[in-house]
């Protein structure tokens, strides 16, 4: 058993931690109170290769393995969870089903654009009615000619607003249900296809969470992604991978409100001696540090899982995700008590990282649907 | 269930108290929380039907009702917007402190004008101070802190516990940019030698009373927030279809509506038992228990909502956010307890 990160893996995580220090920690502050994507700072991103990290070199990618992508969606959510979900949703939503399940031409002309930050990539398969149950979704898709006609509405849509390249799900025969869903890559800008309500999120809030309605979007049949009927193994493919970094955004912005805790707690002085001489301070830290250490071995687990090609982890990734949600808001709300009131105001990071958390434990399926993975995974 | 203590008077005066923020504020409460405005035109309103002067005896034109007539209001007000029931609570805890230590000429001058909302008070509840009130801490808190024309604070001197009173100036008027509670206009300002002038100030015989009293309506806040919480989550998992079935039928739905029914109750049960006694000790326990079962239940609700409640379309995005305040405000809970510990041991 080793447990060291190789010097590539270290390279990533000190470059990361270092760019998001100076670049991200202020700006997390003013996109969470204006609600503005990052594209600044995306652009810095794709320039250190972090918006295509898994995505083999000849397309633009920085051909790294997906513990490189844990680590720097860590070090992204440790200073701004925004950003570690934009770009998380990037690299394993968008990229990595194209990378995984598309054809040379469609690697060819979606990659490079993922991997530069010219476009933004998103996932749409979340409906008003298809939330946990994604089987259940309704929007069509039928063959006209050269052109699939989509028709349906989309919500919850990481990205959505801002975001050039979308990998949409949709049922091609409803009469097969799930198993009749087909997925497509569809480009911002189609005929058809508009961006609807911008939702008003608790936390996130620099994600451009967007609703996507198709009315008649004419999408080149080229753009089928896979083969029709594919479409469920592909998103449930795609889901085992990217609840990796959903659990590395959540131990990013855990560890971020333990050091902010630890930092409040040597400077703030009460009796005449720093609050982190409490016992119950005490038992505070070290009860946040030890279940973050958890969680993120358990995330490093699940992907060095991936990394060694095994076909099946979803129960690692399930559990990774599920622990580490539920540790991020343990511990966000823990460092707001450390803080005391100042914890609550919008003068300290730690405000933000309680709304952020809660966002961990809803979406990339809610912890009672990681529950009933982890559970039937066992029970098979 | 037949609530412990409850008579007549408390059960009409809660239907008031339903009907009146089913009309006056459930249509705007959402809109309010997202500017961080104060419901100030709703304060106004329900100080034409008494519920400003709850506590104040009639001799200086209040309702003189009891502590429990207050906890019941400022729990009903809770289930719509946590936050005017926050505003409400000071008010009138903020009266009933010039009315248990004030002189009898400054109760003359205030008292009838704070029971009918013509003033309006405001109080620290000194979050700023982390581990506990009125000791050594340079920064205060203020909720309605931004639309009161009076306020106090509590400070020591010299070994003495005092409750300031201030009209209000300029030092209030920016509000504190916060997670929750922002329709309560929250302000800060600074405890300096500036901030001691022009004021009038009265000895507190025990501050520990006092606090347990201001925490118990806090806790009384988090019960409405409990018992709404609850009901939205499961009148919506009785709406949800997911698999072709009502979530309400999922065990995993099932066994956190029941965790969540047994928080919402037993923090009504402490909380009423706490108003009905005069303990100190039952009062910081029952707080401490329910404002931290607010935080639970919320986040239970907000789950079972699923994306529906992390959007602000929805109330259960407000009262999580609102109910996380109640584990800071006044102490935070995790210090009480190290209190209540050293209490029972002592």
């Amino acid at each position: 058993m080793n447990f060291d990160l190789t010097d590539n893996q270290k390279l990533v995580r000190d470059m990361v931690r270092d760019f998001a220090e100076k670049e991200l920690k202020e700006k997390a502050v003013e996109i969470d109170k204006t609600q503005e994507f990052p594209w600044d700072i995306l652009k810095k991103m794709a320039e250190l290769g972090l918006l295509g990290i898994v995505v083999p070199e000849e397309y633009g990618g920085a051909g790294m393995d997906f513990i490189s992508l844990a680590i720097a969606v860590e070090e992204i959510s440790r200073a701004c969870a925004s950003t570690g979900v934009i770009v998380a949703v990037n690299n394993s939503l968008t990229a990595y089903p194209i990378e995984h399940w598309g054809n040379e031409d469609q690697k060819k002309k979606y990659l490079p654009l993922l991997c530069k930050g010219e476009k933004i990539g998103a996932f749409g398969l979340t409906e008003p009615n298809a939330g946990s149950d994604a089987g259940s979704i309704e929007s069509t898709a039928r063959l006209e000619g050269d052109y699939y006609i989509l028709n349906g509405t989309k919500r919850f849509i990481t990205n959505g607003g801002e975001a050039g390249i979308f990998v949409v799900f949709a049922l091609t025969n409803k009469e097969l249900k799930h198993k009749g869903i087909s997925a497509f890559i569809v480009e911002d800008g189609s005929e058809g296809f508009s961006k609807g309500k911008h939702e008003e999120l608790m936390g996130i809030r620099a994600t451009a969470n967007c609703e996507l309605i198709f009315e008649d979007c004419k999408v080149p049949k080229e753009n089928l992604l896979g083969e029709e009927g594919m479409g469920f193994k592909i998103a449930l493919g795609t889901i085992d991978v990217s609840r990796i970094d959903i659990g590395a955004q959540a131990v990013g912005i855990s560890q971020g409100a333990l050091e902010e805790a630890i930092k409040y707690s040597k400077e703030r002085k009460q009796f005449g001696k720093p609050i982190c001489e409490f016992e119950f301070i005490q038992g505070m830290i070290a009860d946040m540090a030890t279940k973050i250490n958890a969680a993120r071995l358990l995330v490093l687990r699940a992907a060095y899982i991936k990394d060694k090609g095994e076909k099946r982890f979803s129960l690692e990734s399930a559990m990774a995700k599920w622990y580490a949600s539920e540790v991020a808001v343990d511990v966000t709300r823990q460092s707001c008590q450390v803080h005391g009131g100042y914890g609550y105001t919008k003068d300290y990071p730690v405000e933000r990282m309680f709304r952020d958390s809660k966002i961990m434990e809803l979406y990339e399926g809610t912890s009672e649907i990681q529950k009933i993975v982890i559970a039937r995974s066992l029970l098979r | 269930m037949d609530w412990m203590g409850l008579k007549d008077e408390h059960k009409l005066l809660r239907q008031d108290m339903k009907r009146f923020a089913e009309t006056e504020l459930s249509s705007v409460v959402l809109e309010m929380d997202k500017k961080g405005e104060p419901l100030t035109s709703a304060m106004k309103k329900i100080g034409e039907i008494g519920g400003l002067g709850i506590l104040i005896s009639e001799e200086f034109g209040g309702a003189g009702m009891d502590f429990l007539s207050l906890i019941v209001t400022v729990e009903e007000l809770a289930k719509i917007s946590p936050s005017f029931a926050l505003s409400v609570a000071i008010h009138n805890f903020f009266g009933e402190a010039i009315l248990s230590y004030g002189s009898t000429e400054f109760k003359k001058e205030y008292l009838f004008s704070l029971s009918t909302g013509k003033m309006i008070g405001g109080m620290a509840v000194d979050t700023m101070n982390h581990p506990i009130p009125s000791n050594g801490c340079e920064e205060r808190l203020v909720v309605n802190g931004t639309f009161s024309d009076i306020f106090g604070f509590s400070v020591k001197i010299d070994e003495k516990e005092q409750f300031v009173v201030k009209k209000k100036g300029e030092e209030l008027k920016e509000e504190t940019e916060m997670m929750g509670m922002r329709s309560s206009g929250i302000s800060s300002f600074k405890l300096d030698e500036n901030a001691m002038s022009e004021d009038k100030r009265f000895n507190i015989d025990s501050a520990n009373d006092f606090y347990s009293r201001m925490r118990l309506l806090l806790a009384s806040v988090a019960c409405g927030i409990c018992q709404a919480s609850l009901e939205n989550a499961i009148s919506y998992s009785k709406e949800r279809h997911q698999f072709d079935r009502l979530i309400a039928s999922f065990g995993m739905v099932r066994t956190m509506l029941a965790d969540m029914a047994s928080r919402a109750y037993a923090s009504r049960i402490v909380v009423y038992q706490a108003s009905s006694v005069n303990n100190v000790l039952d009062r910081e326990i029952a707080s401490v228990f329910t404002t931290e079962s607010s935080l639970y239940v919320t986040d239970k609700g907000v789950q079972i909502y699923g994306g529906y409640g992390y959007i602000k379309d929805y109330p259960l995005e407000m009262f999580f956010r609102d109910a996380k305040v109640l584990e800071v405000f006044a102490g935070s809970a995790d210090y009480r307890k190290v209190l209540i510990g050293k209490s029972l041991t002592s």
